[in-house]
């Protein structure tokens, strides 16, 4: 097809960019790059000459521009982001530790913003029009308004603080301790959740009103079919497409969300990874993740692009 | 039941009601502004000369540590309380959305500059212009933008111009589209081609025939893009990756008020909710005025 | 036809687009002359490429292939700034009034732009000129000049087209079917004014409509299309009073008050226009024609003279077929 290869082949310019942007982030740093790294962050040491110049080779800050960017790429292709100079352990060891907790913080919270979607959209596109409805939106439209930091500061004053019901924070694993580790994912998801649906929602709700508008439809309920059954099976089919993509598309937001969370409810998933990186100057563990997470996003938008084509023809033969 | 409308098979059959009213009440809603715009812009004009009124009113100062009023609340001299440290809350949100606004009022204006131009020769001239605005525009998004704007403030350090320039670089893709979409439809348009007529060069077509008119959907476009930058800006601050301290920021006092939820929640609560206020105001403003200047409102 | 005293005169000229990645000729291979002072009407259903035709001629776009020669100068050799030049003696007139003014701009602004884009830099001199104008085409100056095109009815907005496209004194004006968006009542109004405003700035006119009965009575002379060709061209009354070509006489059968002229007309048309992506075989119109034989499908006709000044181009026209 060849909107796929199309896609595809625009994968690769962008991979590079995105890549190099990653690679070249360690030269914007102020002054020269082995101080920057190895000068402890409270004390402003420098380290010892000897690991001034074992760093110096390691990311072969003696070689031109283009080799070690070469170099670096074919290390990252296998596997190797460079190790900590703060702790010691090595980005991708740290990655795939990470990566499993937040992979369940995304899925929890997309299942609960779905849950909270189809039912609500459903409602308020069957009574379109209604005070209910216009109720619905305009709270959707208020919720949107909302950054999810401060959702998820309200959660905690609420359900936390003031409720009790909920821990504000803490992650235990899921070996060790199931209901704790669901019990402490419960008010994140709820959070990310929060600020995903009322979009789903709004597609949801709109799509339901266009379609009860089809001749079919009316049809449909000429021949005496529930109303419900209608909806079911008329409305939500071609609904669930537009989602399945939205889904996607929203992959960005939740991105951030995740990063804004876990640093938010202390949890040990990549994007609380990041921001501690940050918070104790270890340029090596940031730029690896930053490498990662742009690429994860790379290649998520390519398979998104790609099941909309699958989805909607249209869409191929448009490009 | 639906009475009265051009399909008469449909208003006999169709079994949910209401559908006109539907209709009517949206093309209601285009034709006035209405009360909750006006609340709105209140609200953004009221923090604006508050913030402005930092440089010459006897507001207390935001950093000074009060140790015999820690965790006041609202009084005489302090208004609406203070935090943890004592320190004034009221002046702290003034000075807070000072940082918040000049990111706002600064960063989509050099987007809205560099999205126009890249937006308008797009939809102009088309073809190889309009792939290679595509591509660029494409490159930009590549990188999830709180990722791009961490690695920028932790890498070239935490200052309000690396902070202003690295939203502002995400606010060119929403205003290229927006450009790029209006301009398509001008262009198309015979006063484009009677000014063509007129021996006009394009340089002069795209400033006189087409500006004014992309103009007026993207500005208000802007409102919303400012919107992006607040919630992009405060997100920044609350990670702790931002402006650094002291300078008081909304997000940072969120998350500074995190510890003393139990105690004093309100060091969290009131900048939540002037930041829930003034990004709902700015979206319910930019919604509004999208809806009467979108491309598909305005009518051939 | 006499070239010596042609004002405009275009000479095989063939204009394609690309749909699709499919290339196809939205007009093939047209030559026609206009003369200094004539009016020239063109006829033909939509999409037959008679407007395609009236941009071709202003070079917007320039034609694929032929020739476009203008005051004795072929267009397609002139450079940037010399067809800036000719540009200003080379105006247009659209369909849609109020697509053609800019909705932001004054109507000042507007009917003045022609001038300042000719580099006149004095003020006075350019207002002075827009009153001039406007009083010309029925438009008050000290009412129209600080309005938006908006406030004005559609039959105002095509006024100020006029006025726009008379400012710089142009020789040849292409009205691209420059009443079809207007009331009925307006039509005659708009009509008037470009037969007064020929008189008055002694304009050759390219009159093109889809409408005979609205050519009839402006035009010196009848060019009739048919998918990217033409099939007939006459003298407006001999067009009127015996039209050769089946098309012109099925398009007249369609006017009311037309129909009982032409003794031997057709009937209606009937069918759809076929696809210039793939036009027939021979010539284009027997798909529809009521007249057509095996050899309309095997040879193209030619465009030939069968009287002085009236061309056809059909293998059995109706003047013919009668006697």
């Amino acid at each position: 097809m060849a909107y796929l290869r199309l896609k595809t082949l625009h994968l690769i310019p962008v991979f590079f960019l995105v890549t190099f942007a990653s690679f070249m982030m360690l030269d914007l740093l102020p002054g020269d790059t082995v101080d920057a790294i190895l000068s402890d962050a409270d004390t402003g040491e420098i380290g010892s000459m000897e690991a001034r110049e074992a760093l110096r080779k390691e990311l072969n800050l003696d070689k031109p521009l283009i080799v070690r960017y070469a170099l670096w790429l074919g290390n990252m292709v296998q596997g190797d982001l460079g190790r900590s100079y703060v702790t010691t352990q090595p980005v991708t060891e740290a990655l795939v530790q990470r990566i499993p907790v937040s992979l369940e913080l995304m899925i929890m919270s997309q299942i609960l913003a779905i849950a909270m979607a189809i039912p609500i959209g459903i409602y308020s596109g069957y009574h379109g029009g209604s005070t209910v409805d216009r109720g619905i939106s305009a709270f959707a439209f208020g919720v949107l308004s909302i950054p999810v930091f401060v959702a998820g500061t309200v959660y905690i004053w609420i359900f936390a603080i003031e409720l009790g019901w909920l821990p504000s924070s803490g992650h235990t694993d899921f070996s060790e301790d199931p209901w704790g580790n669901i019990k402490g994912f419960i008010l994140p998801a709820l959070t990310l959740a929060t600020i995903e649906f009322p979009i789903l929602m709004r597609v949801l709700r709109v799509d339901v009103i266009s379609t009860l508008q089809e001749d079919y439809i009316a049809l449909a309920k000429s021949k005496g079919m529930t109303t419900w059954y209608i909806l079911f099976h008329h409305a939500l089919r071609p609904s669930s497409f537009t989602f399945v993509t939205l889904l996607g598309l929203q992959i960005g937001q939740l991105i951030t969300g995740t990063v804004v969370i876990e640093t938010l409810f202390s949890i040990p998933g990549v994007g609380k990874l990041l921001i501690d990186s940050v918070d104790t100057r270890d340029e090596i563990m940031v730029q690896g993740v930053i490498t990662f997470i742009a690429i994860v996003y790379v290649v998520v938008n390519l398979l998104v692009d790609l099941l909309y084509a699958v989805l909607d023809p249209r869409v191929a033969r448009r490009a | 039941m639906a009475n009265g409308t051009s399909s008469p098979l449909i208003s006999r059959l169709w079994p949910f009601g209401k559908r006109e009213e539907i209709v009517s009440a949206r093309i209601e809603d285009q034709r006035r502004l209405g009360v909750i715009f006006w609340l709105a812009t209140s609200w953004i004009l009221l923090i604006l000369a508050a913030t402005i009124s930092t440089n010459f009113l006897p507001f207390l100062d935001p950093l000074e540590q009060d140790y015999a009023a820690v965790n006041d609340r609202w009084g005489a001299q302090y208004w609406v309380g203070t935090d943890h440290l004592g320190r004034d809350m009221f002046s702290r949100l003034i000075h807070g959305a000072g940082i918040s606004f000049r990111v706002a009022f600064t960063s989509p204006f050099i987007g809205m500059a560099i999205g126009l131009t890249l937006g308008m020769c797009a939809g102009y001239f088309r073809g190889k212009v309009d792939s290679g605005v595509s591509i660029l525009i494409d490159s930009i998004l590549a990188f999830p933008n709180i990722v791009l704007a961490i690695a920028v403030l932790f890498f070239a350090g935490p200052t309000i111009i690396n902070l202003v320039l690295v939203i502002a670089f995400y606010t060119i893709p929403q205003f290229t589209r927006v450009a790029r979409a209006n301009t398509l439809l001008y262009a198309q348009r015979e006063f484009v081609v009677a000014a063509r007529a007129q021996g006009a060069s394009h340089l002069r077509i795209l400033l006189r025939e087409l500006l004014p008119n992309v103009m007026v959907p993207v500005a208000a476009y802007s409102l919303l893009v400012m919107s992006f930058t607040i919630v992009l800006e405060g997100t920044l601050s609350f990670l702790g990756v931002g402006i650094p301290p002291p300078t008081p920021t909304w997000g940072r006092m969120i998350s500074e008020g995190l510890d003393e939820l139990s105690e004093n929640p309100f060091i969290s609560m009131y900048p939540s909710l002037f930041m829930f206020l003034t990004i709902l105001s700015l979206n319910l403003m930019g919604d509004r005025l999208r809806t009467m200047t979108d491309v598909k409102a305005s009518s051939l | 036809m006499n070239a010596l005293n042609a004002l405009l005169s275009i000479e095989d000229m063939t204009v394609e687009y690309t749909n699709q990645g499919q290339r196809f000729a939205a007009i093939s291979d047209i030559t026609i002359d206009i003369a200094e002072g004539e009016t020239l009407g063109l006829v033909g259903e939509s999409g037959c490429g008679k407007s395609t035709t009236g941009r071709a001629i202003i070079q917007l776009p320039a034609p694929t292939m032929g020739k476009v020669t203008f005051e004795g100068r072929d267009l397609s050799e002139l450079n940037h700034e010399e067809m800036r030049q000719v540009r200003r003696r080379l105006q247009i007139i659209f369909q849609d009034p109020v697509s053609s003014l800019n909705p932001r701009r004054k109507v000042k602004d507007i009917v003045a732009e022609p001038l300042v884009i000719a580099g006149m830099k004095d003020a006075a001199e350019r207002e002075r000129r827009v009153r001039e104008v406007l009083e010309a085409v029925g438009v008050d100056p000290d009412t129209a000049m600080d309005r938006r095109p908006h406030q004005f009815s559609g039959g105002q907005c095509q006024r100020i087209c006029v006025a726009r496209a008379l400012i710089m004194e142009p020789k040849l004006i292409v009205c691209d079917e420059p009443v079809s968006a207007l009331d009925v009542s307006v039509q005659a109004q708009i009509l008037n004014l470009l037969e007064d405003m020929k008189e008055r700035y002694g304009l050759t006119l390219l009159f093109i409509s889809h409408d005979l009965a609205v050519v009839k009575n402006i035009s010196d002379r009848v060019a009739v299309m048919y998918l990217g060709k033409f099939c007939e061209l006459a003298d407006s009354a001999r067009i009127y009073e015996a039209p050769a070509h089946p098309y012109t006489a099925g398009l007249m059968a369609t006017i009311p008050d037309l129909s009982t002229i032409g003794a031997d007309a057709g009937p209606a048309l009937i069918g759809e226009i076929p696809s210039p992506l793939n036009p027939p075989s021979g010539c284009r119109f027997r798909t529809r024609c009521p007249h057509a034989q095996e050899r309309c499908a095997a040879e193209e006709p030619e465009f030939r003279q069968i009287e002085s000044g009236h061309h056809v181009a059909c293998h059995f026209p109706l003047t013919e077929q009668g006697s």
